[in-house]
């Protein structure tokens, strides 16, 4: 499923999106102007927001109003208890008082900020690290020439090829073998060689003339600094890009981050958030912390999107389009 | 082209041994290297590995060599096509998701490309709210559908219909509706990212295409089944690719709603088992890691096969042209 | 920006690395991973105290892990060689763990023997394997499963006395529907599974193996109690797995649940929450006319790590032992009783330091302790647990009749012999 993007194309979705951004087809406009026709969107749209909605209320809802049937839509009164009760005593539960988020796990050092900090940390480290070495890939790939190079970029784009779930256990045997399990090195280091990121900014960098990098070879750059002084600026929206990218895939990240912690200070937030609704099944009086949790993991990743929005979309096209 | 003159870079001098493979030196291997050699110990090995595991027993506590633990031939595999009953139901229900998701998942993308596809303020508004699932933790989307899914009138869907008078489904432990949830929930979390792709698709069909078939006579039917859907075809094959990949790998949703008893995962009569979690199950619940990485190059035959017979269809109908 | 962006990620960084550095370890540690909840942490790390009290020198560290993933969290800890000395886990992790080699063997460590003479044979005998040789895990707490209820519900539907038979309880919770009560049954431990099909199992006479180890679960006994717990979902509204699983406790106390089956730690969520309603009780499950009435014990099991230093292992088999004595089950119960986790000791006399209980229902406990059984101890079957509820479901929920349900457990149960 390798979709090759050719130069011309990838110039031609540029200057397309240069378009501001807009997708509008003027022709077709006309047709569609219908004020009824749309009723359909904004009921789709409600059920779009209905769970994010549900999530923000329900977490400042108490104990007592989460169990109302029916389910309150707006909160009777908002209260801080899902994130931090200060009537909670941890030698006399009771009933309505709640253990907030942010006082439970009284074992780790700064309680759940610790997986807050454990997200950002593994995701910061992933994201510059895989794109360092990957735009590094990427350079050679496209602009040196030297021998099996074709093999090398074959094998690099078949992996793309393979789900990752194939190389889950002897991927969790070797991190066993070098005492890497529950470390920041099993998040980062198996995380950095990404197929997909040398073979995007590789499409990307082809688009790029050879001459600029003959020209300074010429002046007597060396490699290093014709990577950083002409490939990375070249390079930056796709970088961008990426990084987006990159980010936000491995912020929600599950399945290995569950496999290779084997205590609790090493998750990461949706690791425990798993972990929290497990240890209160579905009891309803949980509920309200579980929502607390979840958007305290949603709203990095959201914000990042907004923040970079134009440059998300863009990425998301370019990659996909052949 | 590469001029002759690029090999006479400053470190020309001294390297002779990288010249005879590169024109650049030491450093297309200083450059390169960090890449791959992480890729070859963390992509490549685990996935040959994977392969050398799945012919045999093991438990990661026990010797590879020894029994319990050792070869098994085709062992897992023969009992894994033949006599597992799980992985069957496994498989079956996998199918039959992936089928639904795929192909909804592409109706809604489409549909939504076209009904955003105008430039107005409402529907970049609308675009943004339709990608959010796309960027949200996973987990967490999960954890409100449960609620919302919930059997008892706390349950949102159930309060909602209880508006009509209708008494309380029991949404999650009702066979036949898992794999329907399942397949509502990835259509509701990534339909946004498809119609992305969509819309950028429609961008490119240049308007004179339209403009021309208009003073054919072709009517908004027609234009929509002879130009916009052939013209979109590589990007139909394109979701539906990486829409595919990506449901055969479903594992969240199934994984917290529905849990088995204790230390198991499928739901009710298994009506939500997959292959994913049960590649979980087996290899991180029990501890069959030689079974379970058996259950992934199953997953991998089947992802390549169904690849490549989509491709193939494609192609044949390209040259049908 | 830029370069406040930079050092941001760079002091994160530096942080990162101190964060997972190891702690220097001048005295011994002892780490124990309990399963349950923070609250279960919270007993253990009670009895940790009372530990470094007695040995100073020795810090004792606990740790919560889940009962979803725990036995999984184990065998990685095992695999990596890195974890806890001693945790505490689901009864049958001790074999299942102890038979990949993961475990030390508690006879050497002098723990088993000190053990077996002190717990009831029949929860001892569920954590040693058939024809094991050696002993991977002792009984740490146990979980007896009960029928919980409102005296005032259930005299509303013009029930008196708790039902004792499978017969007095079928008309009782007919009465209960008739009364008006939402739902007359509820199964709260084990909806729908093997475990809550257990005790019906038992108490009309049946068992899942015999005493060798052979498959018995699909004869007369089995269909006809497996026919008996479907009556619980078809006539008396038990709600299935995953509808309403919130507190039964507070559905017993406004009268919407009649009878609740549930573990003995709903009593304690009881004492916990509700200290004020007095009007809950309890009773052993029903048992056929004829038969005793024979509830599913759990509980868990406490096991030392195989890869714990000689030196480590002999000081958790010193800590083990201090989980029986009476003072010690005493200071647990105290952290226990505040907080939902009351310890119900394997000791059966040390049930008395719980004096958060009401009598009657302290009495149930030790009477149902006598008779009760624990899971079976016969090879394969922590392997064939899901396959037997999945086989269950199909008549519960499904086309199947009760002898094709049953036949489909014991092919997967004699599968994995």
């Amino acid at each position: 499923m390798s979709t090759v993007l050719t130069k011309s194309q990838i110039k031609k979705n540029e200057a397309l999106m240069e378009r501001s951004g807009s997708f509008s087809n003027p022709f077709e406009k006309k047709s569609r102007s219908s004020k009824f026709g749309r009723i359909p969107i904004y009921l789709l749209t409600f059920i779009m927001i209905a769970p994010y909605y549900w999530m923000i209320t329900s977490s400042f809802k108490s104990v007592k109003e989460l169990q109302v049937v029916p389910p309150s839509i707006w909160p009777k009164k908002w209260i801080l208890g899902n994130y931090y009760d200060r009537n909670f005593d941890p030698l006399n539960y009771q009933q309505d008082v709640m253990q907030g988020l942010f006082q439970r796990y009284p074992d780790l050092k700064f309680g759940f900020f610790r997986f807050i900090f454990n997200s950002f940390f593994v995701n910061i480290s992933i994201t510059i690290l895989t794109l360092f070495i990957g735009s590094l890939a990427a350079y050679v790939v496209s602009k040196h020439r030297f021998k099996g190079k074709k093999a090398v970029y074959l094998i690099i784009i078949g992996s793309m090829m393979i789900p990752w779930q194939v190389g889950l256990i002897p991927g969790f045997l070797l991190m066993d073998q070098f005492g890497w399990l529950n470390t920041f090195w099993a998040y980062i280091v198996p995380a950095l060689p990404k197929a997909f990121i040398v073979f995007f900014l590789t499409q990307y960098l082809t688009s790029i003339p050879d001459e600029l990098v003959e020209a300074a070879r010429i002046d007597g750059a060396s490699e290093f600094t014709i990577y950083f002084r002409i490939i990375l600026p070249l390079l930056k929206p796709a970088l961008i890009a990426m990084m987006i990218f990159t980010a936000i895939g491995e912020w929600n990240n599950f399945l290995w981050p569950l496999i290779i912690t084997t205590s609790q200070d090493m998750a990461t937030l949706p690791v425990a958030l798993a972990n929290l609704r497990n240890s209160g099944a579905g009891n309803i009086g949980t509920q309200g912390i579980i929502m607390a949790a979840s958007l305290i993991t949603s709203i990095p990743t959201i914000a990042l999107y907004f923040a970079t929005q134009k440059h998300f979309i863009r990425g998301i096209a370019l990659s996909g389009l052949k | 082209m590469k001029s002759e003159i690029s090999s006479v870079g400053p470190q020309a001098i001294g390297k002779k041994g990288f010249r005879r493979f590169s024109e650049t030196g030491i450093s297309t291997y200083l450059m390169l290297s960090p890449f791959v050699l992480l890729f070859i110990v963390f992509s490549v090995y685990p996935v040959l590995a994977s392969l050398r595991l799945s012919f045999m027993r093991y438990n990661a506590i026990c010797n590879p060599d020894q029994a319990p633990c050792g070869s098994v031939g085709f062992g897992n595999y023969a009992t894994l096509i033949f006599h597992d009953d799980r992985f069957h139901k496994a498989l079956s229900n996998t199918v039959l998701y992936v089928i639904g998701a795929v192909i909804l998942g592409m109706i809604a993308s489409l549909s939504l490309a076209l009904a955003l596809q105008e430039d107005t303020r409402a529907n970049r508004i609308l675009r943004v709210i339709f990608f959010l699932p796309s960027v949200t933790s996973g987990i967490a989307v999960v954890l409100v559908w449960g609620w919302v899914f919930r059997g008892d009138g706390v349950g949102l869907l159930n309060a909602f219909l209880n508006i009509f008078g209708v008494a309380p489904i029991e949404w999650l432990a009702t066979t036949w509706m898992a794999i329907p949830i399942l397949i509502f929930m990835s259509i509701w979390g990534g339909a946004g990212f498809g119609m992305i792709l969509f819309l950028a698709g429609l961008n490119s069909i240049p308007a004179m295409y339209y403009e021309a078939a208009v003073i054919d006579g072709a009517g908004p039917r027609q234009r929509f089944r002879y130009i916009t859907l052939p013209l979109l075809r590589p990007v139909m094959v394109y979701v539906g690719i990486t829409g595919i990949i990506g449901a055969f790998q479903i594992f969240e949703g199934v994984y917290l709603l529905f849990p088995t008893s204790v230390g198991s995962i499928g739901g009710l009569r298994d009506m939500a088992l997959m292959i994913v979690p049960y590649l979980y199950d087996s290899g991180f619940n029990k501890f069959r890691l030689g079974y379970a990485s058996a259950i992934a190059w199953i997953l991998f035959a089947i992802i390549f096969l169904v690849s490549m017979i989509n491709l193939r269809i494609t192609r044949s109908l390209e040259d049908l042209k | 920006m830029k370069r406040l962006g930079a050092i941001a990620v760079a002091i994160s960084m530096i942080a990162g690395v101190s964060l997972s550095a190891p702690a220097n370890a001048a005295k011994q540690t002892l780490t124990i991973w309990a399963t349950g909840g923070d609250a279960d942490a919270a007993v253990m790390k009670a009895a940790g105290k009372a530990f470094e009290d007695a040995n100073p020198g020795v810090t004792v560290n606990v740790q919560a892990i889940s009962w979803g993933d725990g036995y999984a969290k184990v065998l990685a800890a095992a695999a990596a060689k890195k974890g806890p000395d001693i945790f505490t886990g689901g009864l049958s992790w001790g074999i299942s763990a102890g038979n990949k080699g993961a475990l030390a063997d508690l006879r050497t460590l002098g723990v088993a023997s000190y053990v077996q003479p002190k717990v009831p044979s029949q929860i001892y005998k569920a954590l040693v394997g058939y024809k094991a040789t050696k002993v991977y895990a002792v009984p740490f707490d146990l979980t007896l499963m009960m029928m919980f209820y409102d005296t005032k519900t259930m005299a509303k539907a013009g029930i008196t006395a708790a039902p004792k038979t499978v017969a007095e309880f079928n008309d009782a919770a007919a009465k209960l529907k008739d009364a008006g009560v939402a739902t007359p049954v509820y199964n709260e431990w084990g909806n729908a599974d093997w475990l809550g099909y257990f005790s019906w199992l038992y108490s009309m006479g049946g068992s899942l193996y015999d005493a060798t180890c052979k498959v018995t679960i699909n004869n007369a006994k089995g269909v006809a109690a497996l026919t008996q717990y479907k009556k619980l979902y078809s006539d008396f509204g038990a709600p299935k797995p995953g509808v309403a699983d919130w507190s039964m406790n507070d559905n017993i106390k406004k009268g919407a649940y009649g009878i609740g089956f549930s573990g003995n730690f709903q009593a304690s969520s009881y004492y916990t929450y509700y200290k004020d309603y007095k009007d809950w009780t309890v009773a052993p499950v029903p048992a056929a006319a004829g038969s005793k009435s024979v509830a599913f014990i759990g509980g868990r099991g406490i096991s030392v790590m195989g890869y714990a230093s000689k030196s480590q292992q002999a000081l958790s088999a010193k800590f083990i032992k201090t989980l029986y004595d009476r003072s010690v089950v005493r200071q647990m119960n105290l952290v226990g009783a505040a907080q939902n986790a009351i310890f119900l000791s394997p000791v059966i006399s040390n049930a008395d330091t719980i004096d958060a209980y009401p009598a009657s229902v302290l009495k149930t406990i030790k009477s149902q302790l006598a008779d009760a059984q624990g899971p079976p101890n016969c090879n394969g079957w922590e392997d064939s647990q899901a396959g037997v509820t999945t086989a269950l479901q199909s008549f519960l929920f499904g086309s199947a009749s009760a002898q094709e349900a049953l036949n489909e457990a014991a092919s997967v149960m004699k599968s994995k012999l």
